[in-house]
């Protein structure tokens, strides 16, 4: 069940993926709006991850990896072998769920996309380090020693350089792998509020199974479970009165969503 | 005592015993090579060259001919080496061509050294018109470690967590660029540690070299390219354990052993720097 979105960000038709006969996502129809947070809820295995490393074009080099379907980004098809798949991964950022940290100063990781893509000139570098780390409230805590290795930070921290490293290439969306699934609380509620100020500048779509988290961000949410989505529309919507038994059950006490 | 428990404990004295054998061996290969060439070395031995048919005289024009074949070997080979290592890891898909490609590398790191000798003379000294010369040797000896330098470079990107690849690539990073800013920068001390092991198996071959590069006297330094053929430590080794019945050439091939073998173990110090950070920054991931 879908509800009517106004502007599209990405059309989803049709799209099933695999990998060496494994389905993992079923002919899944969702559209995602423009410039608003987009939850995708769903249980462990149901096909999150994989939707969102989709949209990213990350997995297509995989052994195996088979797709159906179209998705359409600003109106073009995502798979377009005319498609610049280098350009498109610039303008749709990935965030995983477990920090990736390069064995490189904290500077270095903020700027590793604009300097191997060259975005920015390099007289631009400093203010780009000072602004990004900013933005996800590191700055202060890691100003007197950015030139250390980011391999030392903590788990939060890590997490919230790597949004400012994605961030740093000025994407046009950012997708969220569970960024917060193992942190504690008060790096989750940084990153939280980080996610909300990304709005409306960029689109944003975070995974996650936990139903807090979408009631607290959500824009607009989609229920995804084995592959299948099961319900979607603007967060209050389908939070308060979810139209589908497998959503109402999902949402309840003990229903999957922690 | 429980038959696991009896098993465990087999096994852990079947190990040390292995381990117990092995340094014991290698201590002992060392012990006997420092006993008998400490006294034959000095300054006179290091830098004259040899007379009397390797009885009399030292070995500097054979310690600058290895060190030339060693060096040219590694110009020869790391590049290529890493060139083969990269478009196995980043640009073959496992399958059939990747798997044939696996099994011509490890064939010919199994080829007995003397067929790269053969090889070398006729493809390299004679066909290609090099003569005998320290850049034929050097040829050979990097066509022969390629596969020993190649398959340790491979062994350093595989351990590569792929996720640094992903997070690169996610960024919109091409190929070219994930190689250049992430592979070779998180494998760099591998490369060397790989290329420097290479060439410790390079300085001490004789075979490619004796029918490719070496002589046994009568050369200082070479002059040029072509037909300019190099005394190396090797095969000055070679020439002489081939007199040891005779107790001056004899003396002299200890003393040519020890340089070689301090040669081969300064190539592996060398390595350890790159080696310890490498293991540092594996622990910091």
């Amino acid at each position: 069940m879908t509800g009517p979105v106004e502007s599209v960000a990405f059309r989803i038709q049709g799209l099933k993926i695999s990998y060496g006969g494994a389905t993992v996502l079923h002919g899944l129809d969702l559209d995602i709006p423009r410039n608003q947070v987009t939850v995708i809820l769903g249980p462990s295995g149901s096909g999150k991850t994989t939707l969102l490393r989709t949209l990213n074009r990350l997995d297509e080099d995989r052994q195996g990896f088979k797709r159906h379907g179209c998705v359409l980004f600003d109106g073009e098809d995502l798979f377009d072998p005319d498609q610049d798949v280098n350009r498109l991964r610039e303008r749709i950022g990935l965030v995983f769920q477990k920090p990736i940290m390069f064995p490189a100063s904290i500077e270095s990781n903020v700027l590793f996309g604009v300097r191997h893509l060259g975005t920015s000139p390099r007289s631009e570098w400093p203010e780009i380090v000072h602004r990004m780390l900013s933005r996800v409230a590191l700055f202060d805590e890691v100003k007197d020693r950015l030139g250390d290795s980011a391999l030392h930070l903590s788990q939060g921290q890590q997490q919230r350089l790597s949004i400012a490293r994605a961030l740093a290439i000025d994407p046009e969306v950012l997708l969220l792998d569970e960024p917060t699934a193992s942190l504690d609380p008060r790096s989750a509620g940084i990153i939280g509020d980080l996610i909300q100020g990304l709005t409306p500048e960029k689109t944003v779509i975070l995974v996650t199974h936990r139903v807090s988290q979408a009631e607290g961000l959500g824009q607009f949410l989609a229920l995804v479970e084995r592959g299948r989505l099961v319900e979607s529309g603007p967060a209050s919507q389908v939070l308060d009165n979810p139209a589908d038994p497998v959503t109402r059950r999902f949402l309840s006490p003990g229903g999957g969503g922690a | 005592m429980t038959p696991r428990r009896i098993c465990d404990r087999a096994f852990l004295a079947a190990c040390l015993a292995g381990q117990f054998f092995s340094m014991t061996l290698l201590l002992g290969i060392l012990a006997i090579v420092v006993a008998k060439g400490i006294g034959v070395i000095d300054w006179t031995f290091l830098t004259s060259p040899p007379a009397g048919g390797g009885r009399s005289g030292g070995i500097g024009p054979a310690i600058l001919g290895t060190l030339l074949l060693v060096v040219t070997t590694g110009i020869l080979a790391a590049p290529l080496a890493l060139g083969l290592a990269l478009v196995r890891t980043e640009y073959f898909q496992p399958g059939r061509v990747r798997s044939f490609f696996e099994l011509v590398l490890y064939t010919i790191n199994g080829v007995p050294s003397i067929l790269f000798g053969l090889f070398g003379y006729e493809v390299i000294v004679n066909r290609m018109g090099l003569g005998k010369s320290w850049l034929a040797g050097g040829l050979v000896l990097a066509v022969m470690i390629l596969p020993t330098i190649a398959v340790s470079i491979h062994e350093q990107i595989e351990a590569l967590p792929p996720s640094y690849r992903d997070q690169a690539r996610a960024l919109g990073l091409n190929r070219a660029k994930v190689i250049w800013s992430v592979v070779l920068p998180q494998t760099l001390p591998g490369i060397l540690t790989g290329t420097l092991l290479g060439l410790g198996r390079a300085s001490g071959e004789t075979a490619p070299i004796m029918m490719t590069a070496a002589v046994f006297t009568g050369v200082h330094v070479p002059t040029g390219i072509r037909d300019n053929p190099v005394l190396a430590l090797p095969y000055h080794l070679f020439v002489l354990a081939q007199d040891s019945h005779d107790p001056a050439s004899i003396s002299n091939a200890w003393g040519t052993a020890l340089v070689l073998l301090g040669m081969a173990f300064l190539l592996t110090l060398a390595s350890l720097p790159f080696r310890v950070g490498w293991r540092r920054e594996e622990e910091a991931r």
